[in-house]
Order: C-alpha cells, then sequence, then structure tokens
C-alpha cells in the first residue's frame, strides 16, 4: 500500500475512503455480485436487478443505497422505470518492493463465491487474500509466464486445490475482460 | 483448432486443467466430451502422476475425484503409465521441463518446473511411438507451447498434437 508522506496529496481523505470502499466490497460477497451487475449491464433497472439476482426488494434496496452511498453506483431517478449505472475502479497497492493493482476482476471473484462451489470453497480453506492471490496468479498463467503447477507450489495450496480454483478464474477472466478495462491492460 | 483434429481411433491423453474445466456429469461440456470421444472411438487417457494428485487431494475435493470416477466407471476415460524404460520418453520430459523454465516468466526457474506437467508430453510421445495418433488436450499456455515446441520436434511429430482444452470443450458444446 502506498504510504509514501512525503508526497503532497491532493485529498489524503477521499483516498483512505477508497480503499475502504475497496475492503467493504471483498468483505461482502452480496454487495460485489451486485457492484459487478450493475456495472456489466448498467443502465439497468432495479426490478431487473431484482429478478437477475434473486434478490428481494428490501435487499436489493439496502445494497444499492450502500452502492449509492460508497459512490460506486448512480441512480437515474428522471427515468422511469429508475436506471442505476456503476463504474469500474481499481486500487493500486504499492510496497517498497513491488505493487499491484486489484481491478473489478477480483470483486467479481468474490461475489462468485455465492453460486460457484468452486470459489467458494477454496474462500472458506484459504480466505480472500489468497483467492485475490490466486487471481494474480490465473492473469499470469493465461499471459503464458508460468504453468497452472508452479502457480499452486507459489500460493502453497495443493495442485488440485490451486487448478480448481484457476479454472474457475478463467471464467472469471473472460467475463471481466468484456468490462473491466483495467483487466485488459494486463492481459497479453 | 476444431475438433476434426483429432482424428479417430487415437489417443488423448488429458489434464486436470480439462478435467476440471468440464465438470461433472450433469455438466454440459462433461456430456459433450463424452459424446465426441465415443462418437470418434477415442481412447482417453489421465496419467498415472495426475490420477494420483487427484487421489491425495483435501477431502473438500472429492468432487473432483468423484469426476475423474464417473469418466472411468463409464468406461471413456482410463489411466496412462509412462514407461521410462522405452528410449527417449525421459528425454522428451526433460526436453519438456526445460523448454518450459525458458518460456516462462524470469521468477520461474527449472527447478519450479512441476515434474506432473512434463510427464504429459513423456506420455504422449510414449503412445506415438505405438505408432498411434495422440492427442495432448490442456487448458494452461505455458504447457501447451512448451509441449508442442518439443514435441513437434521428434522423429513422431505426425502423430501429435497439443489442444487448448478449454476451447474444445466450448467448440462441442456448440455442435
Amino acid at each position: 500500500m502506498s504510504t509514501d508522506s512525503r508526497l503532497p496529496v491532493d485529498n489524503p481523505e477521499e483516498r483512505f475512503l477508497d480503499l475502504l470502499t475497496y475492503a467493504e466490497l471483498l468483505n461482502t460477497p452480496q454487495l460485489a455480485r451486485l457492484y459487478i451487475h450493475i456495472l456489466k449491464n448498467g443502465p439497468v433497472d432495479v426490478d431487473t436487478i431484482k429478478t437477475d439476482l434473486e434478490m428481494a426488494h428490501s435487499t436489493a434496496y439496502k445494497y444499492i443505497g450502500q452502492l449509492e452511498e460508497m459512490d460506486l453506483c448512480v441512480r437515474q431517478e428522471d427515468e422511469r422505470p429508475s436506471t442505476v449505472t456503476a463504474e469500474p475502479i481499481r486500487l493500486f497497492i504499492h510496497t517498497d518492493e513491488d505493487g499491484l493493482v486489484a481491478s473489478p476482476a477480483l470483486v467479481d471473484a468474490i461475489g462468485r463465491q455465492l453460486d460457484t462451489d468452486d470459489i467458494r470453497v477454496f474462500v472458506d480453506r484459504q480466505g480472500v487474500p489468497k483467492l485475490a492471490a490466486a487471481l494474480h496468479y490465473a492473469i499470469r498463467i493465461r499471459n503464458g509466464e508460468l504453468t497452472q503447477r508452479t502457480a499452486a507450489t507459489k500460493l502453497d495450496v495443493h495442485p488440485v486445490e490451486a487448478m480448481t480454483v484457476f479454472s474457475a478464474l478463467e471464467d472469471v477472466i473472460d467475463d471481466a475482460a468484456t468490462y473491466d478495462p483495467y483487466l485488459s491492460e494486463l492481459l497479453q | 483448432m476444431t475438433p476434426s483434429e483429432i482424428p479417430s481411433d487415437s489417443v488423448a491423453i488429458i489434464d486436470s486443467s480439462v478435467l476440471f474445466a468440464m465438470g461433472g456429469p450433469s455438466n454440459d461440456k462433461y456430456q459433450a466430451l463424452e459424446r465426441f470421444v465415443r462418437r470418434q472411438n477415442i481412447s482417453v487417457k489421465i496419467p498415472d502422476q495426475v490420477a494420483e494428485e487427484l487421489g491425495e487431494s483435501p477431502t473438500q475435493y472429492e468432487y473432483q475425484r468423484d469426476r475423474l470416477r464417473a469418466a472411468q466407471d463409464a468406461g471413456w476415460l482410463d489411466r496412462g503409465e509412462i514407461d521410462f524404460t522405452i528410449p527417449n520418453v525421459s528425454k522428451i520430459v526433460d526436453k519438456t521441463r526445460t523448454r518450459m523454465a525458458k518460456l516462462a516468466a524470469s521468477d520461474v526457474s527449472e527447478d519450479d518446473i512441476e515434474k506432473t506437467d512434463t510427464i504429459l508430453a513423456g506420455l504422449a510421445y510414449q503412445y506415438a511411438m505405438e505408432n498411434q495418433d495422440v492427442s495432448v488436450l490442456v487448458s494452461d499456455r505455458l504447457a501447451q507451447r512448451a509441449m508442442a515446441d518439443v514435441l513437434s520436434s521428434t522423429t513422431v511429430s505426425e502423430y501429435l498434437v497439443v489442444i487448448e482444452g478449454r476451447e474444445l470443450l466450448q467448440k462441442l458444446i456448440g455442435e
């Protein structure tokens, strides 16, 4: 994470808010799934969202309200029915040694815990940071930089567990390439 | 790549990356592959090392072992044993490891290449030496490139093809 206090920052509060916003998405699969659905399909009306995601009316409004508060989506009230849109977000994580970018593809992977067993089992056993690392390696595998088994060793999980989640993350990468401009920058 | 690149009556060696991508017996991709290999009379082999890797996986991944067992029980997939006493088999395995390391990113050394990845190429060569057409189905770009490079430089290259397994599954369900 970038903590270099020597650099002037226009709005430090907003930067930390961005960090917390991303963390909230990573810790709340329902919110992550909703954000990605709006990002992919927006502008989309609330009734369609409820049907597509099989969400209760109150739950849908609660989470859309939360995404609005987090400045992750915008509701067009002047349209009937009112529609919602979302913008792709990304987080740069830098240390003194290296850095990486977290983009909507990771949020998508988090949301898929709800309906993809291969991802749910992995997160149950290994946690969200390991899933994020698995996505990092899945992108490198797609780029031909290492094999799935070598990546499994680097991820420090059994090859079957790693290759299972890599296979599920291939689907995430395929889909995210259509709505995540930052992922496209990483794919060769 | 089209399914027609896989000849009838041939051997197809399948890796976990494709096995996992095809899902279980109720999945469209699993069923499409089963229909295809039965129609074309293709003998599907999973290397012993890959089967053993599955066997020793955490219990939560029992469902992956079940997929393998279902295909074995249905009679369209069985294990393939690499025989290092056949001339050049171990050389192909070594060359594949070297090629994978050469094509890989700078943070991957030859020691980081897993033996199971290289066994697939050795087993393919072994079947090709018996004058059988062989396809290797993988879904792993680096492994695919390295195996294709090594196998294409052998004396039996006309019997060998390395295929992107996920793309194949996608095309088979579209048929």
